[in-house]
């Protein structure tokens, strides 16, 4: 005797599918007995449709959810004389013709099988697979087992035991749908029928799935492709309460409490994740779910009792949940997709714009045919720009030698101790540097204060340098490849790339920035190649990607600025001359906002970002920082010759090598097919000879030091937009594969460029470390150093020079002036005061300056070698100076016989330091929110 | 890279009609933006940076004087004197004793002090421009200035043998500790002394130290004291005992100026005697020294007097006897050591028993002042720089000045000046010229005073802001 099947098909504004479905279930090789159709008040045509194919339709208002709507549908079959089997139905899932036969032969194969499901396939594409069973993992995610649009090859055709399947196309006995209650109505959509098999199991039925049975699912409800009373538009807040329900009704009492801490953490940790991609909807989705099941816990109290009371016991459920390990798998996933997704948000702009324009892409084969024979290594070996690439870099990090470990020298103060040192410099508003200074801490503090957090302080100043020329090539390369492939569908040549990249590379090293330990201009010229790269976004045809495309350069530019401040005016003027040429050339075009916007939301994001440095710096009167290269002052004088062969003052390679770069680049403006792109890198360079022109022409004066503007990022900007010019054009020139005696020049100019990379390379390599050291003097006994670290009132006051060419003071505290610190100290005003007793102390010991020394917070008196002796003879002979000891004969010091007064120095963090650290905090994390790349609202 | 149809210009017309070229823009920019771009980056001018420019100290009036004066030997008296100034009281100590002597000084007047020991004395206010001080010796006739601390000090032809043999005093006058390194070059070079490398003398305190006891050997030697920390004035005793029949002969050896290769020994004793010349080469190179004799208006190198030469970091001693005892007769009244290295140089003279120092001075424009021990005194003047005059003004113990002579000097001349009885302070003016000056006193033996200029002043260093190392 053949099992009686009902078909109980629940409707909702299906009208679009229901045709499709009818069909479906009428043409099942083994007829189901009976259909029993529920519409829940629909609003089209589904009713008349489901009242011709079937006969009378059950009606269920309009809110009624999924569970209730079986209810009902479970009385009719009842009331028409009840069924073995019932078979549930969507609305939007349509029966492959054999679905239910395949069923229930499974049914007949294994009689203990009590809920049975089909494999589900995507509607309309029927190939990909959706779900073959599903079951729930500790965060309540609901997993599938399948990869993201998987197709369906048969791949999983086992029959096997899950923990649940969907409710669309489950064949389920009537008398265990009975036993169980049917579903939970706290459920309405989403969500019940994981809920349904977790108690099935946990009363011992057994759940299958069988693949030979296939239904087709359009997920409508999940899609937001339907809107319900009862979904409203928060279906991610439907989804996520069914789940936590699920995991909180059914866990055991004996995990309840962990489950409840850890939903509570996992939500909130979800909730950041989502904030973070922009999905703020989703995020507080979340938590609207938790607070709904969290504040009404005798909801689930009851629906625990409920369960007891139907007898559920745990035993067979936990082999059928999700790893515990899954979590923690997804949220990789997710994370190196987003990682991937940001790095490659302008690697395709290109093809993009070829996409938009219309114009075929160029289907560039850089596969070799035999790769697939050939092992990477031999695959790696046998390419020669992977090979030279990787021995520029080797060699550079030869020539980078003296950066591994602890490293300083010339404009390169030491490290501190700990990050700790930065975060507190960046925090104070007063420091106790000198006399006490509310000069702000240098904008790369916060940076530093980051990665040497992560990494510690010595090696984050020694990656930075170490990484310099190996980051700075791969930047650079992504860059004039994008720029290649903006020109023509080819792309510049692998080799004319690599020359291209080693040449920019090398331009921190090669200008003496490096070698000078100008940190701030090595750091915004590894910074130049991405933020080039990240501003080619601009010319993104989408929209949305012009504004990622800005936030991003203005992140970076933020980054640059905070090392080299002059990137900041640099980017000012260049995009005053972009924007103004582009209205110029269209200006329609231009008037889109989506199209001058995000340059000017580049350019804006560094004054936002960095406005607890650049603020404070206006307000005390220190706003040369505004204008100088991060460390020591004064700044390397660069002139003319310097700027036009790019180098900082003497320091760098050879001045001819410059010149090279000048001529081709020169040169470069010869081919008139490719001039255009030419001058758009001789207007980047003009722009920054603009910059240099008007800052030039200022001389800040300190206290300390005198020194004009520091002009590194400037030599930098115009050294790369020569190598950018002359690739563009190369590229050019290439292309047209001319014969004679043009090819033969083409050759002859591109053999000299490619002495500038090769000799640079071999100058960093020899004379690389330069000014740079493990460590310096300072000239200073180190016990005193190590009585200085008591506090800030232990003060050394270092007196330099000579009576006859004058003596300069200057006063260490704490760990000395360590990296961050310069600015500070070099702009800081003196305090006219302790320069006043200083001038008593050295002139004449009849003055008894000595005596206010302690209130000055100075403990010790030092004249580094080689001391000026009629100095040292006064002070011997001073009353109340101690003479003290020194390592070198040369040196002379002496200590305060009056103890130090507590508190002479203290630093101070004031209230509205505080609010600018925090706002710039809030900023950062928005601007990195609104620079990740859009998120398509995927499947789960 | 210089194609024809690459250059600036694009053909309108046919390819032979094309009379007329049209210059496209893009051209023009290509030409001028690099124009542009260089002659901008040639308005940056760097090289009007300012250099922080050397500020010499100002000098002023010194708040603060300390002389350090030698110990004398039983009755040997300390006189001190307030040179052309107001007067005041000076304050005298003896190493060791914390308590001091208020001594009242009046202008030009000396005031002689009553102590054997080492006496640092301390003049402050307007005193400490004028105070000078001086211990000298009836029997014997020896007189000796008392030293200002300086960082360093030359002496050659000390001697640490059984027939010469010399003590440093080192005085520090201030309450922190002092270090001194002394080094000693012999005829074979320097030698290596560990006792005598960072000699330290507590605040208030003297040290003395025995060449003889502390590096024994023969021949005449130099020593250089380098005050390494704190302030030390170092004076030294010299003493050449009684061998036989000769008598013990005792003197203060005075210091050497800095090393230079031109010097003037101003002030020869007339008699029976030995000449000894001892050169001291510091430096590394061999020094050839010439010597000529210096009279009032002629300089010449006498015959037989030749060419020494002097080693690096060696001492060579040069015996003259009768070359300059001759020459004094005929009115040699100096010698003049020339050398192609800088050298230090000491004359010593036995002249009837008594040990005479002849030292180098140097011509100057200022005022020179000198404390003059009883006796028959004399002064030398010598290398004047051109023609001008020079006022002696002889002054007794009491600051009344006795008598005052002018001096007619022509460019390279010299001249000799009797001073009256009972000159107790001598001071030679220049105007319009500059000029060296040496007192030679003859009493119970002969003794040789040079006259140094009195400047003396504070040092208010150029004081600004710095930035740490």
């Amino acid at each position: 005797m053949s099992a009686t099947v009902v078909a109980l098909l629940v409707s909702h504004d299906g009208a679009r599918w229901l045709p499709t479905v009818v069909e479906g279930l009428t043409s099942q090789t083994r007829p189901v007995d009976r259909v029993v159709a529920v519409d829940t008040t629909s609003r089209d045509e589904s009713p008349q449709i489901l009242t011709e194919a079937f006969g009378a339709v059950q009606t269920a208002p309009g809110g009624t959810g999924y569970p209730a709507a079986v209810r009902i549908g479970l009385e009719e079959v009842d009331r028409t004389g009840g069924a073995d089997w019932v078979w549930l139905l969507h609305d939007d899932c349509t029966p492959d013709p054999g679905a239910l036969e395949a069923l229930l032969a499974a049914a007949d194969a294994r009689p203990h099988a009590d809920v049975l499901g089909p494999k589900l396939r995507e509607w309309p594409s029927l190939r990909r697979l959706l779900e073959l069973g599903v079951t729930i993992s500790g965060t309540g995610r609901r997993e599938t087992g399948l990869e993201r649009g998987e197709y369906d090859q048969g791949q999983h055709d086992d029959v096997r035991e899950v923990l649940a399947v969907n409710t669309a196309g489950m064949l389920v006995r009537r008398d265990v749908l009975a036993r169980l209650g049917g579903f939970d109505e706290q459920m309405p959509i989403f969500g019940n029928d994981i809920d349904f098999g977790w108690r099935a199991s946990a009363a011992g039925y057994t759940t299958l799935v069988v693949p030979e049975a296939v239904v087709f699912h359009a997920e409508a409800a999940h899609r937001g492709v339907r809107r319900t009373p009862l979904t409203g538009r928060h279906i991610h807040y439907q989804e996520r309460r069914a789940a936590l329900y699920t995991l909180l009704v059914n866990a055991s009492t004996r995990s309840l409490p962990w489950r409840v801490v850890r939903l509570a953490i996992g939500t909130f940790v979800r909730m950041l994740g989502l904030m973070l991609v922009r999905q703020v909807g989703q995020a507080l989705d979340e938590l609207a779910a938790l607070v709904s099941l969290y504040g009404s816990p005798r909801l689930v109290l009851r629906a625990r009792r409920e369960r007891r009371r139907r007898g559920a016991g745990t035993s067979g459920v936990e082999p059928l949940l999700a790893p515990w390990w899954l979590p923690y798998r997804h949220g990789l996933d997710v994370v190196s997709d987003l990682a991937a997704a940001a790095t490659n948000q302008a690697a395709d702009v290109a093809e993009r714009r070829r996409i938009a324009a219309g114009k075929p892409v160029a289907v560039v084969d850089e596969e070799d045919p035999w790769a697939e024979e050939q092992g990477f290594v031999a695959r790696f070996l046998t390419n020669p720009v992977a090979v030279g690439g990787l021995l520029f870099v080797a060699l550079a990090l030869v020539g980078a030698r003296e950066a591994f470990g602890t490293v300083a020298g010339g404009a390169l103060s030491p490290a501190p101790a700990q990050a700790a040192d930065w975060w507190r410099l960046h925090l104070e508003s007063q420091h106790a540097l000198g006399q006490g200074t509310s000069v702000p801490a240098p904008a790369y503090v916060l940076p530093l204060a980051l990665l040497g957090s992560l990494v510690g302080t010595a090696t984050t100043v020694s990656l930075l340098l170490v990484l310099a020329v190996p980051l700075t090539f791969w930047g650079a390369w992504r860059f004039l490849r994008v720029v290649g492939r903006l020109l023509d569908e080819q792309g510049p040549p692998a080799w004319l790339l690599f020359l291209g990249a080693t040449t920019w590379a090398l331009i921190p090293a090669a200008s003496g920035a490096w070698g000078l330990g100008r940190l701030g201009v090595v750091v915004a010229a590894t910074v130049l190649p991405w933020l080039a790269h990240a501003a080619l976004g601009f010319a993104d045809p989408e929209p949305d990607r012009r504004w990622r495309a800005g936030w991003r350069t203005g992140v970076l530019l933020a980054l640059a600025a905070a090392f080299a401040p002059l990137a900041f005016w640099f980017s000012l003027v260049l995009a005053a001359l972009v924007v103004g040429a582009g209205f110029y050339v269209s200006s329609r075009g231009m008037r889109d906002r989506s199209v001058w916007g995000p340059p000017a939301v580049a350019v804006a994001t560094p004054v936002v970002l960095l406005l607890p440095w650049w603020l404070p710096a206006l307000l005390t009167g220190s706003g040369a920082g505004l204008a100088l290269d991060a460390g020591r002052l004064p700044m390397a004088a660069v002139d003319f010759a310097d700027l036009v062969t790019g180098h900082l003052g003497d320091a760098g390679a050879p001045d001819t090598l410059g010149l090279m770069l000048l001529a081709v680049a020169v040169l470069a403006l010869v081919p008139a097919a490719t001039r255009i792109p030419v001058l758009v890198c001789w207007i980047v360079a003009f722009a920054a000879s603009l910059v240099a022109v008007v800052l030039g022409l200022f001389t800040f004066e300190a206290d300390a030091v005198t020194t004009k503007a520091g002009l590194g990022f400037l030599v930098l900007v115009i050294q790369a937009g020569f190598v950018v010019a002359a690739v563009v054009a190369a590229q050019g020139a290439l292309h047209r594969r001319r014969a004679g005696w043009g090819r033969r020049a083409l050759v002859g100019v591109v053999l000299v460029a490619s002495v500038v990379p090769l000799v640079g390379l071999g100058w960093f390599v020899v004379y690389g470390p330069g000014d740079l050291e493990d460590s310096t003097d300072t000239g200073i006994p180190a016990y005193m150093m190590q009585s200085a670290e008591l506090g800030p009132e232990h003060g050394i006051l270092v007196v330099e020079g000579s009576a006859d060419t004058g003596l300069t003071w200057s006063v260490q505290r704490e760990d000395g002036v360590t990296l961050g610190e310069d600015e500070v100290v070099g702009l800081m005003a003196a305090d006219p005061t302790l320069g006043r007793d200083v001038g008593r102390l050295v002139s004449s010991p009849e003055l008894e300056a000595a005596a206010t020394l302690p209130g000055h917070g100075i403990e010790y008196v030092v004249l580094p070698s080689p001391a000026d002796g009629d100095v040292a003879a006064v002070l011997d002979a001073t009353n109340g100076l101690e003479q003290a000891s020194a390592e070198s004969r040369t040196t002379r010091a002496w200590r305060v016989a009056e103890p130090v007064e507590p508190g002479a120095v203290a630093p101070e963090t004031a209230w509205w330091r505080v609010v600018l650290v925090v706002l710039q905090g809030l900023g950062i994390v928005a601007v990195l929110v609104l620079c990740a790349p859009t998120q398509r609202k995927e499947r789960r | 890279m210089s194609e024809p149809e690459d250059t600036p210009t694009t053909p309108t017309g046919g390819r032979r009609s094309a009379v007329r070229r049209v210059v496209s823009p893009t051209a023009v920019i290509a030409v001028l933006l690099p124009l542009l771009t260089v002659g901008a980056l040639s308005l940056v001018r760097p090289d009007e940076q300012p250099e922080q420019v050397a500020r010499a100290a100002e000098q002023v009036e010194p708040s603060r004087t300390d002389l350090v004066c030698p110990p004398g030997e039983g009755k040997d008296p300390l006189d001190l004197a307030a040179a052309a100034g107001s007067g005041g009281e000076a304050a005298t100590r003896v190493p060791d004793e914390d308590e001091s002597t208020p001594v009242e000084l009046r202008q030009d007047a000396v005031t002689e002090v009553d102590e054997q020991d080492t006496v640092l004395v301390r003049g402050t206010g307007e005193l400490a421009a004028e105070l000078i001080g001086a211990r000298s010796r009836e029997e014997g006739l020896a007189s000796t200035e008392c030293v200002l601390p300086r960082p360093d000090y030359f002496f050659t032809g000390v001697g640490a043998g059984a027939n010469h043999s010399s003590t440093i005093e080192l005085a520090n006058p201030d309450q922190g500790p002092a270090v001194a390194d002394v080094t000693v070059w012999t005829s074979n070079g320097p030698v290596d002394v560990p006792t005598l490398r960072g000699v330290t003398v507590p605040g208030g305190t003297s040290e003395s130290l025995d060449l003889s006891q502390v590096v024994p050997r023969r021949g005449e030697l130099a020593v250089e004291v380098v005050v390494s920390r704190g302030r030390l004035g170092a004076t030294v005793v010299d003493e050449i005992p009684e061998i036989g029949r000769e008598a013990r002969v005792a003197g203060w050896l005075p210091a050497s100026p800095e090393p230079t290769t031109d010097q003037l020994l101003l002030g020869l004793v007339g008699g029976e005697g030995e000449d000894t010349l001892v050169l001291s080469n510091p430096g590394t190179d061999e020094a050839r020294v010439e010597l000529r004799v210096v009279t009032e208006d002629a300089s010449f190198v006498p015959e037989g007097l030749e060419e020494v030469r002097v080693r690096g970091g060696s001492v060579e001693t040069v015996t003259l006897s009768t070359t300059v005892r001759d020459q004094v007769r005929e009115g040699a009244i100096g010698l003049q050591v020339t050398s192609t290295g800088p050298v230090t140089s000491t004359l010593r003279t036995v002249v009837d028993g008594d040990l005479v120092h002849a030292q180098p001075v140097s011509p100057t424009e200022a005022a020179t002042t000198a404390l003059v021990p009883s006796g028959n005194a004399h002064v030398v003047l010598g290398r004047a720089g051109g023609a001008g005059v020079a006022e002696v003004a002889a002054y007794d113990a009491d600051g009344k000045r006795l008598r005052k002579d002018k001096v007619e000097l022509t460019d390279g001349s010299g001249a000799v000046v009797d001073l009256p009885k009972g000159t107790a302070l001598v001071r030679v003016t220049p105007r319009r010229t500059e000029v060296a000056a040496s007192v030679v006193v003859k009493g119970n033996g002969a003794t040789v005073v040079p006259l140094r200029p009195l400047v003396r002043f504070g040092l208010v260093p150029d004081v600004r802001p710095g930035l740490p190392e």
